[in-house]
């Protein structure tokens, strides 16, 4: 089963909010209006709004309160993309040429700054402090995450805590507020809304382990980019910590590395091949299971119903993934 | 370096504060500390410190506006192209540019926040949307199809759409012409520097070509430096409201900038 068949009941509300997310970068620049339409219209699985809506749906939903929360952390997530691109040097995301490629990097640069304007003003409709206090706590928090990134690139005696840290700033959060703001803005208590945020969290983590595995495990096809591209950037990933603790990886990894920026992609592969004769994905997969375990416990005690057993099955697809 | 004494909080020390505020250790390391525009600070600190604010208020407004033009500018400092010969450090640079813009930008929203000010995000918000479609505008603009001053104004317009906003939220427009106009000189003055030291900006690509020589270009800059000093000064003359610290500060300034334009001699 594919993901969206689990919330194709939200079909309705989904269509609302990819019509406002048009709507939302209706720039006047013809050049800029293109380059966030090109953004949006290359796709995405929008998992932040769903998460925003069946939180919502556990309270009490309205669908134009929900729907700007929805826009707005979309269009951060959309923002970060653009200006990522521009970091990494992507020439793709999913198999379509960034911003950046397309239009140069002064052009990615003004997007992404004007579809985070957007976001913050669609989102400061909205008058509850209470939603702003979090939102604007966890964008500080992503942007740390994305510095840390940087810093901990090409780190080798980095810890596991180091890159759990990271990967709760960089991916986590945002999924856990989307989930939080969603129940915050549903009228949720704060206890219920704070579980909303846990059970996010949870799943972000497990959901960016699962990203880190496949980029061992994937196609470059499948991948829209090169396989083990993340750790030509520099990024050392779950997979790549369990994988050192094999002596002959080890070795291997730091004698590939001792120029980076002069890999080949057949060293790459013979890198990737060693890996896989280790545990390290396995173990990966079981650290990123027990976080949605954890995810799907705090889901227990949220009122039953519809959305919840949907929050269940995408945590449970989540799980699953393996492309 | 400024050290005119506004109403009520002293610049140096405003300075000092954003600094604080503004501090990350990683990020110090690779771009230094970031740029804060001089004139833009005194004169949103000269706007918002003559209001009916708090000073709690009016302090966390001077901070938001300078971290969004903090961020603006680091941004614009992300290089056209991350050239492959570049060593590690310099990429890192490069990426913490994007990412520095982005932080200090998380910033501001966290700071009005936390005094639950939704309509100076919300006023901010738009002040950056526009400054982007301006800058956009401003990145397409070619040197055949427009003219050099139709460029300056649409820099103008770009450099000064922050302060128009917090000036237009405060109800108080009469520094506008004044300030927009020695903005603008200010730039220009930059962008002249940027031509003399053969340094890369988008104003000098899009212009240098233009001009059959270096000389008439630099030439050219300065006679347009020079009319607007002097219409600068008329302004002035005809605003007998403006604040006495900030009269004497802007004709101080506009006769250094005169006596260090000088037209230049080809040859």
């Amino acid at each position: 089963m594919k993901l969206p068949k689990t919330y194709g009941f939200l079909k309705k509300d989904l269509d609302l909010i990819e019509k406002s997310l048009h709507e939302a970068i209706e720039a006047e620049h013809p050049v800029l209006r293109a380059a966030s339409s090109e953004l949006l219209n290359a796709g995405g699985k929008r998992i932040r709004p769903v998460f925003v809506l069946l939180s919502g749906m556990l309270g009490e939903y309205h669908i134009e309160t929900i729907k700007k929360i929805a826009v707005s952390l979309e269009l951060i997530h959309m923002a970060t993309l653009v200006h990522d691109d521009v970091i990494d040097e992507a020439e793709l995301r999913r198999g379509k040429p960034t911003v950046k490629q397309r239009y140069g990097n002064r052009v990615a640069m003004y997007t992404g700054d004007y579809i985070l304007a957007r976001a913050l003003e669609e989102i400061t409709t909205i008058n509850d402090k209470n939603v702003h206090h979090i939102l604007s706590k966890t964008l500080v928090e992503v942007c740390v995450g994305e510095i840390e990134q940087i810093e901990y690139k090409f780190k080798w005696d980095q810890t596991f805590r180091d890159y759990l840290r990271r990967i709760k700033r960089k991916t986590a959060l945002l999924i856990a507020t989307s989930c939080q703001l969603g129940g915050v803005v549903a009228g949720l208590s704060e206890k219920d809304a704070n579980k909303l945020f846990k059970y996010g969290y949870y799943i972000g983590m497990s959901y960016q382990i699962i990203d880190d595995i496949l980029d061992f495990t994937s196609s470059s096809k499948e991948l829209g980019k090169p396989a083990g591209n993340d750790l030509l950037q520099g990024n050392i990933t779950l997979p790549v910590l369990y994988g050192m603790q094999v002596p002959a990886f080890n070795q291997l990894l730091k004698t590939t590395f001792q120029h980076p920026e002069h890999v080949t992609s057949a060293e790459l592969s013979a890198l990737i091949d060693e890996l896989n004769n280790t545990n390290a994905i396995k173990k990966s997969y079981h650290l990123s299971n027990q976080y949605l375990q954890k995810g799907l416990s705090t889901l227990e005690t949220l009122p039953n119903g519809k959305a919840r057993k949907t929050l269940e099955d995408i945590a449970k697809f989540i799980g699953k993934r393996r492309s | 370096m400024i050290s005119l004494n506004t109403s009520n909080i002293e610049l140096q020390t405003i300075k000092k504060i954003i600094e604080e505020n503004l501090r990350h250790k990683y990020i110090e390391k690779f771009i230094g500390n970031p740029i804060i525009n001089d004139e833009k600070l005194l004169v949103l600190s000269l706007l918002i410190n003559r209001s009916s604010l708090s000073a709690q208020v009016k302090e966390r407004y001077i901070l938001a506006c300078v971290l969004v033009q903090v961020a603006l500018d680091t941004h614009q400092e992300v290089p056209l192209h991350f050239h492959s010969e570049i060593t590690k450090d310099e990429k890192v640079s490069n990426q913490l540019r994007v990412l520095a813009g982005d932080y200090y930008s998380s910033l501001y929203y966290l700071l009005l926040a936390e005094i639950e000010d939704l309509e100076m995000i919300q006023l901010l918000s738009t002040a950056i949307k526009e400054i982007n479609e301006s800058k956009m505008k401003l990145y397409y603009m070619k040197n055949d199809s427009d003219s050099i001053e139709e460029y300056i104004n649409t820099m103008k317009t770009t450099e000064f759409l922050l302060i128009h906003h917090i000036a237009e939220h405060l109800k108080d427009d009469s520094l506008n012409a004044i300030s927009s106009e020695w903005i603008i000189i200010e730039r220009l003055i930059h962008e002249k520097k940027n031509v003399e030291e053969h340094r890369e900006s988008q104003f000098v690509n899009t212009w240098t070509e233009k001009y059959s020589s270096y000389f008439i270009f630099i030439k050219q800059l300065e006679t347009i430096i020079r009319n607007k000093t002097l219409a600068l000064n008329e302004l002035i003359e005809k605003t007998p409201a403006l604040q006495a610290t900030f009269k004497d500060y802007l004709i101080i300034r506009l006769s250094d900038i005169n006596n260090n334009t000088s037209i230049v001699e080809e040859g």
